[in-house]
């Protein structure tokens, strides 16, 4: 990330991005705006195309037509450890704790030298500021965490490798009610840290919590986008789109 | 013995065994490393452990005066090798990520292949025997027993490559990268990670580490041509006990083998390698991922590459195969008697290669080892032949009787696992059946093999022999295809593209893997039975890997997609083979370079070829 904040420039810029699973075209022109320090939230339901848009920009699926731009840089068709190194973070939907490592041997994985950014460096003790109970598991292995300990640790280890952005996939999928409170909250921090978040939610109750900025994704393709207000208060495109 | 001298002689015996063990550590972990991070089981990890002992051998004639120099000519030849094998990966391997499995392994045998003749070339076809190491060329006497300093040298330095692996992949953040890639590697990108200075450098360990356990072992066996394939084979066998990508697990697998031979030797001489293949077989069923690894679970996304559903000929294919039938029947009365011992030879190994590709393409059962069923035929009727003095209708009925049976029990292990494990465990059992071939004298004629075993009188001549084995290896393709369009053939293909989801409808997914592995194994046989008559005579090579690699050659050179492949492959690799073996002496080596390039280049085989060539799409 060398472009300096620019508030015309959006942290994440998505066009007519068109990608694959093998032969099978998962997205059919997505575009997406991100603005620098927004929370925008990725809208619909289960395989709607929110997880295949984030690995569609993380450069983790064939892509067809469309472009990629992070800060005002083009980084389409970038292998993923590019796009993450121009400043983007990935958590997936499943986790993908490595399980047979450590807590701090994960963080260890994710952790890459700040070269440019005017943030403040994460570190150990920073993650573990913003995530208390895994500073008490640090050497128990990633497989032996619960959902919501191994939620925070994916954050925790993209977080540790200074993104500008960060794709959140489904944070609150699979996790008890009051973990999904807690992440809630952490969304919320890192907001509040400057970070830029995108994420996907198939829970509307859970975006309005979080975000400012909402698009809805139907069939691979957006089918509208603007403030999160706007998008919670029809309830149309609720009833026939998202779960409430 | 009294009780004393009993002990003394154990623990004598079980330092030898360490002693074996060491080097065996050494190439079974590389190869678990690189696996484990690459995915890539590289067949050519015993290459480098054979270059390994070439090299230090070189390095030891110029250097090896003192025990230092001696110590440092060892390393160098194992930084030579790790040298090498980054190059081997970055200039072939890194093309080959994201190929299927099978792909990989052939580009690696190919590997195999060129640094065999290379290695001719450069050090001569002799066996080279190196001076001892300077300090360590002694004994000394435990309980009564002489041990080699050497093997007490040996031992330590496997403790120490165990404990400085253990460092690197605990306290070091390369090791921990290493960890976290053989987890993840996607996951491992995505956090900014360039995965091809990861996967080099895993290859360079590995690597070296192979070359340390070539030139090691070098002042105990003498530098030998054979040395890359049979240490390959035990390798597999440590890493498939000890459990893929697991360092613990190829120590402690390659100390139990090394033991077991160890006393198996002394105790029942004649059945070591039956004991390993018991002890192979019992780890592999009460615990599938060997005995430090981690299951491979099935999941619903485990659907692999669908290819185009199977269609019935079209009339342009009809008149394709009835041209080809046709040209068979003919080609014997216009060509030469030269040309119809090479029809015949095309015409059995098309089945064998028809047989072969029923089960990869059919089955989704990738072997290495088809040999072992090709070779059982071979034997079976040329045994009975010798033994039995029965005559050749007998002998080849026996055939397909003797590749089933082996099949079937060789099967019954093989079609538990999947994928490379199960790759390496039909190569495995294929060398085993090899091995006893070689080592049975006085039922199998050992090396000689077994001579005379010619056609009955009435089908002596060449022409009516063509006409014999043409006609029943046709017959028996033929059959093969009709089983792949019969309800077991879609089961059967539905089980290839998801095992889970066949098993969630009820399908009984190992017995039919072992049900068509078992015909596959008979199919072989009588393409074997046919080649001992053919050739007249039997020889372990029919059951060598090289054959096994010969049918998959001839499969992938034909394409994998057509049931026309493995016949056209057959045609144009017999072809090449022979006129190869008229041109040059280095027939390995251009074959090896034509190997990895059929792979990397042309993945679809030469029906993919007239396919890109005619603008279709086949996939």
């Amino acid at each position: 990330m060398t472009g300096a904040a620019n508030p015309e420039m959006p942290a994440l810029r998505v066009d007519g991005l068109e990608a694959y699973y093998g032969p099978a075209q998962a997205l059919f022109g997505v575009d997406l705006e991100v603005p620098e320090g927004s929370v925008t939230v990725l809208l619909g339901r289960n395989g709607a195309g929110k997880s295949t848009t984030m690995k569609a920009i993380m450069g983790l699926l064939k892509l067809g037509r469309g472009t990629v731009t992070v800060a005002g840089q083009e980084v389409t068709g970038w292998p993923a450890y590019r796009v993450n190194r121009a400043g983007v973070g990935y958590v997936p939907e499943e986790r993908r704790v490595f399980a047979g490592l450590s807590v701090m041997e994960n963080l260890l994985v994710g952790t890459r030298d700040a070269d440019t950014s005017s943030r403040e460096c994460w570190t150990h003790e920073r993650v573990f500021d913003l995530f208390p109970p895994l500073a008490a598991l640090r050497d128990r292995l990633a497989g032996q965490l619960s959902g919501g300990e191994q939620q925070m640790l994916t954050i925790a280890r993209t977080l540790m490798g200074n993104p500008g952005i960060i794709l959140l996939d489904e944070p609150s999928e699979g996790l008890a009610p009051v973990v999904v409170q807690q992440i809630a909250t952490f969304v919320n921090i890192l907001s509040a840290q400057n970070l830029t978040v995108l994420l996907s939610e198939q829970n509307v109750r859970f975006a309005t919590h979080v975000a400012d900025r909402a698009a809805v994704i139907e069939r691979g393709r957006i089918l509208v986008a603007g403030s999160m207000a706007e998008i919670a208060q029809d309830t149309q495109l609720r009833d026939a789109y998202l779960t409430p | 013995m009294a009780l004393e001298d009993f002990v003394s002689f154990i623990v004598a015996q079980a330092i030898a065994g360490l002693a074996s063990a060491a080097s065996l550590f050494l190439i079974a972990v590389g190869l678990s490393i690189v696996f484990g991070v690459t995915r890539v089981v590289n067949f050519a990890h015993g290459s480098l452990y054979m270059l390994g002992a070439y090299i230090a051998y070189s390095l030891v004639v110029v250097m090896g005066d003192s025990f230092l120099g001696y110590l440092l000519a060892l390393l160098l030849a194992a930084v030579a090798v790790g040298v090498i094998g980054g190059v081997i990966e970055s200039a072939l391997l890194r093309r080959i990520y994201h190929a299927p499995e099978l792909f990989q392994l052939l580009a690696t045998f190919g590997v195999v292949l060129v640094v065999q003749d290379l290695t001719r070339t450069i050090w001569g076809p002799d066996d080279l025997f190196a001076p001892r190491m300077p300090g360590l060329d002694g004994a000394i006497e435990i309980l009564g027993y002489a041990i080699p300093t050497y093997d007490l040298f040996l031992i330590g330095v496997a403790f120490a490559v165990l404990g400085g692996l253990w460092l690197l992949f605990r306290k070091t953040r390369f090791g921990v990268l290493l960890r976290a890639a053989t987890e993840d590697r996607q996951m491992v990108a995505a956090l900014g990670i360039d995965q091809r200075w990861l996967f080099t450098a895993a290859f360079v360990l590995g690597s070296a580490l192979a070359g340390l356990g070539g030139a090691l072992q070098m002042p105990r066996q003498a530098a030998s041509l054979s040395m890359d394939l049979s240490i390959i084979v035990d390798a597999f066998v440590v890493v498939v006990i000890g459990g893929m990508g697991s360092i613990a697990g190829a120590f402690i697998a390659a100390v139990l083998i090394s033991e077991l031979l160890a006393f198996g030797l002394v105790i029942f001489p004649q059945i070591t390698l039956v004991l390993i293949f018991l002890v192979m077989a019992v780890t592999l069923v009460l615990k599938p991922s060997g005995l430090f690894g981690k299951p491979e679970f099935l999941t619903a996304e485990d659907v692999r590459n669908p290819d185009p559903p199977l269609q019935p000929s079209g009339p342009m294919a009809r008149t394709g195969w009835r041209l080809l039938l046709a040209a068979g029947l003919v080609a014997p009365l216009v060509l030469g008697e030269f040309s119809t011992v090479i029809l015949t030879e095309i015409a059995i190994l098309a089945l064998f290669a028809a047989s072969l590709h029923f089960l990869i393409w059919g089955g989704g059962l990738i072997t290495f080892g088809h040999a072992a069923y090709f070779g059982l035929g071979a034997y079976g009727a040329g045994l009975a032949v010798f033994h039995l003095s029965v005559g050749m209708a007998p002998a080849l009925l026996l055939a397909p009787i003797a590749g089933a049976l082996g099949a079937l029990l060789f099967g019954w292990f093989c079609v538990r696992l999947t994928g490379i494990y199960m790759a390496m465990l039909t190569l495995a059992f294929a060398q085993i059946a090899w091995s006893i071939a070689f080592q049975w004298i006085e039922f199998t004629g050992g090396d000689n093999g077994i001579l005379g075993v010619w056609p009955s009188a009435w089908a002596a001549d060449a022409t009516v022999f063509y006409y014999l084995a043409f006609s029943v290896c046709a017959a028996m393709i033929w059959a093969l295809r009709h089983v792949l369009f019969s309800p077991f053939g879609y089961t059967l293909r539905g089980i290839r593209d998801s095992a889970l989801r066949s098993a969630a409808i009820g399908v009984d997914v190992t017995r039919h893997r072992w049900l068509a592995f078992t015909l596959a194994g008979a199919a072989a046989g009588v393409s074997g039975g046919f080649f001992a008559f053919a050739k007249g005579s039997v020889f372990p090579e029919v059951l060598f890997v090289s054959t096994s690699v010969d049918g998959l050659v001839m499969v992938l050179l034909g394409g994998m997609q057509s049931l026309a492949g493995p016949i056209l492959g057959a045609i144009v690799y017999t072809e090449i083979q022979t006129e190869l073996n008229r041109l040059t002496d280095l027939w390995q080596l251009v074959l090896g370079v034509f190997i990895v390039v059929l792979v990397v280049i042309l993945p679809r085989g030469l029906v993919g070829l007239s396919a890109l060539l005619l603008g279709r799409r086949v996939s």
